[in-house]
């Protein structure tokens, strides 16, 4: 887990980022920072308890890199290449993720809650036990994925694939679907009444 | 501090490892099964389980519970004074108490079920069954519906929007996407009739 520690600004209660003091908010230089994080990506595959919540990343490829508790929380990422990557107890939380390459990803245990995502591929992924709740998806495809377990409630979809997906235990009540293809995917798998739920 | 997360196919249940990385201790959140898996994952990463932190004694939660004590010399805690045969440490309502050298707080959000605990470890939320991703727990009652609410948005939803929310079932979240997206807070057709009776009184 990254560390809790608080940013330095008084009164302030948000986590400090990774090799700072301060939260994205306070940080005199977030985009050095997120510069410097790019960085340090490059001489490793394995990245543990970054906390990069509220930054920017742009036109970065860090395809094949290992991320385990690791948060983007609020973080902006454009033109990122993210493909092939492994995701363990990741929070994407309210992110803005736009032209972005997440394919052939292996995601398990993340979060995704209320991210905007503006024409990314998730396409081939293994998305284990992750929550899109609130997502808003705009062109996207997460076609030949595996969505096991997850959960897609008050999403918002419009032209976005679900094509030849496993569904199974997947829960899909989203509050708009417009242009969505769901063909070949197990939709009488997925739990999309509430009464089907049994926890 | 850190945090594993391990799924039990048992009642499809998370299973939590809380590591003190300084002493090399660790908690069990909701022990649902104790598998040969989870224990070498315990064993290479080095720790010793000194703690057992239950936030209800539905089976789904508690099945490993005696297999790990025949392993572990652990306390168990939990808002009940034994589950099954195994003594507990009683916890009560916001509580504060020590675990592995971590600070804890546990609260009592009674609803799914009368022994709910929820267990914070600073911006860590082990919300057990009262609230999951998008959902909030089943109750078998309208009263035990209200009042899980109404613990929910009084201790739990009152936490910051970064506390991140690790649930005993489905995928993790946080207090922010829960305040907004979840389907519990919906109003039901009972709820709405009931408010324009309340516009009568």
């Amino acid at each position: 887990m990254y560390e809790l520690k608080r940013c330095a600004a008084p009164g302030c209660d948000i986590t400090a980022l990774h090799g700072s003091e301060y939260c994205s908010k306070h940080h005199p230089d977030p985009d050095g920072l997120s510069a410097s994080i790019l960085q340090e990506f490059t001489g490793t595959d394995v990245i543990k308890n970054l906390n990069a919540s509220g930054l920017r990343f742009q036109g970065a490829d860090v395809s094949g890199k290992r991320f385990y508790s690791c948060s983007f929380s609020r973080a902006i990422l454009q033109n990122m290449n993210f493909s092939a990557c492994t995701f363990r107890m990741c929070f994407f939380d309210f992110s803005f993720i736009d032209s972005s390459d997440f394919s052939g990803i292996d995601a398990q245990y993340c979060c995704f809650a209320g991210a905007r995502f503006l024409n990314v591929s998730f396409e081939h992924s293994e998305l284990v036990h992750n929550s899109f709740n609130g997502a808003r998806t705009n062109d996207c495809t997460f076609n030949y994925s595996n969505l096991y377990n997850s959960r897609f409630i008050m999403s918002e979809f419009e032209h976005t694939d679900f094509i030849d997906c496993n569904l199974k235990r997947t829960f899909i009540i989203p509050n708009k679907e417009s242009e969505v293809s769901w063909r070949l995917s197990n939709t009488q798998e997925a739990i999309r009444e509430l009464d089907r739920i049994d926890q | 501090m850190t945090v594993f997360f391990h799924y039990s196919l048992h009642g499809f249940a998370n299973v939590y490892l809380v590591g003190n990385d300084t002493t090399m201790e660790a908690a069990i959140v909701d022990p649902a099964a104790f598998t040969i898996g989870l224990l070498n994952f315990i064993e290479d990463k080095g720790y010793t389980v000194k703690a057992v932190l239950t936030t209800h004694n539905h089976p789904h939660h508690i099945d490993g519970l005696r297999t790990l004590l025949r392993i572990y010399d652990a306390t168990v805690y939990s808002s009940n004074a034994t589950i099954g045969d195994v003594q507990c440490r009683m916890v009560r309502d916001t509580e504060v108490f020590t675990v592995c050298g971590l600070e804890v707080q546990a609260l009592s959000v009674p609803g799914h079920s009368a022994d709910s605990m929820v267990y914070i470890f600073d911006k860590i939320i082990f919300t057990g069954d009262t609230l999951h991703a998008g959902l909030i727990g089943k109750t078998m009652s309208q009263y035990g519906n209200k009042l899980l609410k109404e613990q929910l948005s009084r201790k739990i939803l009152s936490l910051s929007d970064d506390c991140l929310v690790l649930p005993g079932h489905g995928p993790p979240t946080s207090i922010g996407a829960e305040k907004l997206y979840n389907l519990g807070w919906r109003k039901t057709k009972e709820d709405i009739r009931n408010d324009q009776y309340d516009l009568f009184v």
